[in-house]
């Protein structure tokens, strides 16, 4: 598989999730076991959107030849499949995961799921958003890429195809990081790498004549066990009133009254 | 939203009913039909955006409150009819370019949608073009198309006079009609469940009998899988390809290019 010729096809994976939407407040359960899902609106992992875009921004070059969506969860991943039809992927695959299973899926099972899938699509490319905005893990493209033994890159700002190899600009702490990986490769998406289309209406209906298959982890052969255990849920600190000062006196007795200064 | 819509068409179509006694049945489906001509008038644009301008066209584009609407907020489900489908402009195309392939001849475009594919047989000289889609809102759509381009469309059960457009809303997909030299299937191949299968084995009876059969398609994945064994790949014939143009490509993210394929005899 390490040389891709013309001919060959370039499918590429890509991992789509359906989160709370990001701009919906969330709220913890009464019994903080997790987050109210209820009734409250979801939408395609905005970094996944990302990879998705990019995806059909390498079709559209002519790179790749196929993108097929993946999304692991209950029957309303379908909307967020949708989501990833319409922006341009060719087709879906839904991994069926009961609710009551889908609470305690975590990374390592997504990354079996995806890395089974990608042997047998015969794909030449995975790519998925660096972590989901709801439970900001960051593990699935990093074990995906160990499951799979590809090289992974990760946190991705920019990528270029270069002969059989890809050259991918990093988003690092120090700045930004350019490396070259072989496909096949497993690679994450940063928010600066593009800004997703929106799906208007002609890409939507369309994307209803898509097709979505439908497997379950264990056709797979992917067990999908609980390993972490979730303790308890809980908000965040609720921000203290502050009070506002009249002048530089007011200041230094308020910090002093604190402990702040001597 | 949509149901307002309904309810108003429905006591639009009671009163017509109230107010023609004598022919209530025939004076209440041309008021629907008027109906549903005037909104489309009043919620589709005029183009020629496309890959045939030759063709003015009224769909929704992006000057339309719809290109940026939610699906479930058009009145009508599904309006396939109000965009110009890749495969659908490549096929048209390539019918404008080669009228030898309609001149003289009854063409049959399945799937039809806006109608653009049958128009431009008309318009290349076709004995007969029939433009067939089981949605009665694309019927409408495509009689206003057909005379927005000269052509006189004719929809049952007013007699077709040659050169006119006859619009067909039954099913055809299956069916064999010696009357047919032609028959179009632009985009038809994105199921890839029982019905792409029934329109692939359909394809095989009509060309088995001598009718032509024109396919074409963006490169959907369907098509590429459905068309990939030996037997198939020898069979199809690619007989041009086309950029789709910016405004195409921006309907139909991914695709960027599309084909006409045409199916040849067994040998």
């Amino acid at each position: 598989m390490g040389v891709l010729g013309p001919k060959m096809a370039f499918r590429v994976l890509v991992g789509c999730k359906r989160v709370i939407d990001y701009a919906v407040k969330v709220r913890v359960k009464p019994d903080k076991t997790g987050v109210v899902t209820d009734g409250v609106k979801h939408s395609l992992n905005p970094f996944d959107e990302i990879a998705i875009e990019e995806a059909v921004r390498l079709k559209e070059k002519k790179i790749a030849t196929e993108i097929v969506a993946v999304s692991c969860g209950p029957p309303k991943c379908q909307e967020v499949l949708r989501t990833a039809l319409a922006m341009g992927a060719d087709r879906g695959i839904h991994i069926e995961v009961p609710d009551e299973e889908y609470a305690s899926l975590q990374p390592i099972h997504v990354s079996k799921i995806l890395a089974k899938l990608a042997a047998q699509e015969e794909a030449s490319m995975i790519i998925v958003g660096k972590q989901a905005i709801d439970d900001d893990c960051n593990q699935t493209a990093q074990m995906t890429a160990a499951f799979l033994d590809w090289p992974q890159a990760t946190f991705a700002s920019k990528i270029e195809k270069t002969n059989g190899d890809l050259l991918v600009t990093r988003e690092v702490d120090g700045g930004l990081e350019t490396i070259k990986v072989k496909l096949p490769a497993v690679l994450s998406t940063d928010l600066r790498l593009n800004e997703p289309r929106y799906a208007t209406l002609p890409n939507i209906m369309k994307a209803k004549k898509k097709k979505i298959d439908k497997k379950k982890p264990a056709d797979l052969g992917v067990d999908i066990t609980q390993h972490v255990e979730v303790l308890k849920v809980e908000e965040p600190p609720v921000r203290q009133a502050g009070v506002i000062i009249e002048n530089a006196e007011q200041l230094v007795s308020k910090l002093r009254e604190a402990g702040h200064i001597q | 939203m949509a149901s307002l819509i309904r309810s108003a068409r429905l006591l639009r179509r009671l009163h017509s009913l109230a107010s023609h006694p004598v022919s209530p049945l025939t004076s209440a489906a041309r008021t629907t039909a008027e109906n549903v001509a005037k909104w489309i008038e009043e919620n589709t644009e005029v183009s020629r955006d496309h890959l045939t301008p030759e063709l003015r066209l009224r769909l929704v584009t992006q000057n339309c409150w719809l290109w940026r609407a939610r699906a479930e907020d058009c009145p009508y489900p599904d309006p396939f009819w109000a965009f110009y489908w890749p495969g659908g402009q490549v096929l048209t195309r390539f019918l404008l370019d080669n009228p030898d392939v309609s001149r003289g001849k009854t063409v049959l475009d399945v799937g039809s949608g806006c109608g653009a594919s049958a128009i431009a047989a008309s318009m290349s000289g076709a004995t007969y073009a029939i433009a067939n889609d089981t949605d009665p809102i694309a019927a409408t759509a495509v009689a206003l198309n057909a005379r927005l381009n000269g052509v006189c469309a004719a929809t049952p059960p007013s007699p077709a006079p040659p050169g006119s457009c006859e619009i067909c809303t039954a099913s055809l997909v299956g069916r064999l009609d010696a009357r047919w030299d032609v028959v179009l299937l632009g985009d038809m191949f994105y199921d890839d469940g029982d019905f792409g299968r029934a329109i692939l084995d359909w394809a095989d009876d009509l060309t088995t009998r001598g009718t032509a059969v024109l396919v074409g398609d963006p490169g959907r994945a369907t098509f590429r899988e459905r068309t990939a064994t030996t037997t198939l790949r020898r069979r199809l014939l690619k007989v041009a390809e086309y950029d789709l143009p910016r405004r195409c490509r921006e309907e139909n993210s991914g695709f960027t290019t599309g084909a006409v394929w045409q199916f040849s005899r067994v040998v």
